[in-house]
């Protein structure tokens, strides 16, 4: 019996809480960010450490002083493209209608004409608006030293110019190799989107934040429970009621990351002694601040903020801390 | 300015530790919780620790 009127317990926004479909988030936002070439990238979550940095925000009433800030580093090794898709906005969504797929190694050996018949295909449209232009490229998991997976993993990247200049970009870098470099910058704020820490099945105070029962109704020897879950009727459990299951392994994004640095391969950004469960840094990285979802090794996609978000400069580092995270 | 534990004087990094303010303004600070506990919870004494005394200077 509720006594007292208070919000429900736990978001029923991201139900159902089922684990991803697959480890390769993806990114199902229809929003472009003007003026970006490429809308995203993708990198592997390597840890936390912190950054002394004067602080540059306008109302921070530490501004200009220095600060300790939290902050990520996201392995990001250049992705290759392997092809791309062309899309047409039907009225009953965006629909895939033409791809072309890099066959040999070299950078202009596409398959079977399909290039051809796509530039005809643009040829012969009247309004080219409806088209959009989707690269795809597959992650090199092999180049970074703390994996042990061989596989690449292969995602689109939406581009967002029109589809002539984003054909000729896709023609020029298809069988290349496309780098951090290429889509974001540091100042620039970024949207992360990746799977969650799986936590396995848990039950509703882990799960849904609801009560543990005090005092004496603990002694039913249930005390992690919902009182009820429902009345008699209807004769079934509603899918709002908090339950027991699958807790984490959900994709979620977060919004507004600043990018803190980009680093090339032989900056030394490793703590002493690895970071731990994942090792050392071999290869270029972004630094971004604050926590990012999911454990370490995991793949992060990073995209462009499309929230309003502080136009900021390129943040004064003064120093990275690279101290053993291991002991004291 | 170099801050050190208040309990076992090693010098803190930036960014790291804790500060500490009793309610008659002495200022402490303490390089991890182990120091932390020993020195408020534990009321012990850091010379007669060997593991923080030895880390003195």
């Amino acid at each position: 019996m509720a006594k007292r009127h208070r919000p429900r317990r736990g978001s029923l926004a991201y139900s159902p809480r089922k684990r991803a479909r697959s480890e390769t988030c993806r990114i199902k936002r229809e929003e472009r960010v003007e003026g970006k070439k490429l809308q995203g990238f993708a990198g592997y979550k390597a840890g936390m450490t912190h950054l002394i940095l004067t602080d540059d925000y306008a109302h921070s009433q530490t501004k200009g002083m220095e600060i300790a800030v939290p902050a990520t580093i996201i392995e990001t090794p250049p992705m290759r493209v392997v092809g791309f898709r062309l899309y047409r906005m039907t009225t009953y969504g965006r629909r895939a209608v033409k791809e072309v797929w890099l066959t040999g190694g070299a950078a202009s050996e596409t398959g079977g004409g399909a290039l051809s018949s796509l530039e005809a295909l643009l040829e012969k449209a009247e309004d080219k608006r409806v088209f959009s232009l989707r690269l795809i490229a597959a992650t090199r998991p092999e180049v970074v030293a703390a994996l042990p997976k061989k596989k690449h993993e292969l995602m689109e990247i939406k581009m967002s110019d029109t589809v002539e200049s984003d054909l000729a970009y896709a023609k020029e870098l298809i069988g290349k190799d496309l780098k951090v470099t290429d889509v974001v910058k540091a100042g620039d704020f970024v949207d992360v989107t990746a799977i969650t820490r799986g936590k396995g099945t848990q039950g509703p105070v882990k799960r849904w934040g609801v009560m543990i029962q005090n005092a004496k109704a603990q002694r039913s020897g249930r005390g992690r429970h919902v009182g009820a879950i429902g009345g008699w009727r209807p004769r079934r459990v509603r899918w709002r009621v908090p339950q027991m299951g699958q807790t984490g392994y959900h994709q979620r994004t977060e919004y507004n990351k600043r990018v803190m640095k980009i680093g090339v391969s032989d900056e030394a950004i490793t703590p002493k002694g690895g970071f731990v469960r994942y090792g050392t840094v071999t290869n270029e990285y972004i630094v971004l601040k604050g926590s990012v979802p999911g454990p370490k090794k995991r793949l992060i996609r990073i995209s462009h903020a499309i929230r309003p978000h502080p136009r900021l400069g390129v943040p004064e580092l003064i120093a990275i801390s690279t101290r053993s995270q291991q002991g004291r | 300015m170099e801050q050190r534990c208040s309990f076992c004087n090693i010098p803190l990094a930036p960014g790291t530790g804790k500060m500490f303010v009793r309610r008659d303004g002495t200022v402490l600070y303490f390089c991890s919780s182990k120091c932390e506990r020993n020195m408020l919870k534990l009321r012990r004494k850091s010379r007669k620790l060997k593991w923080a005394a030895s880390a003195k200077d």
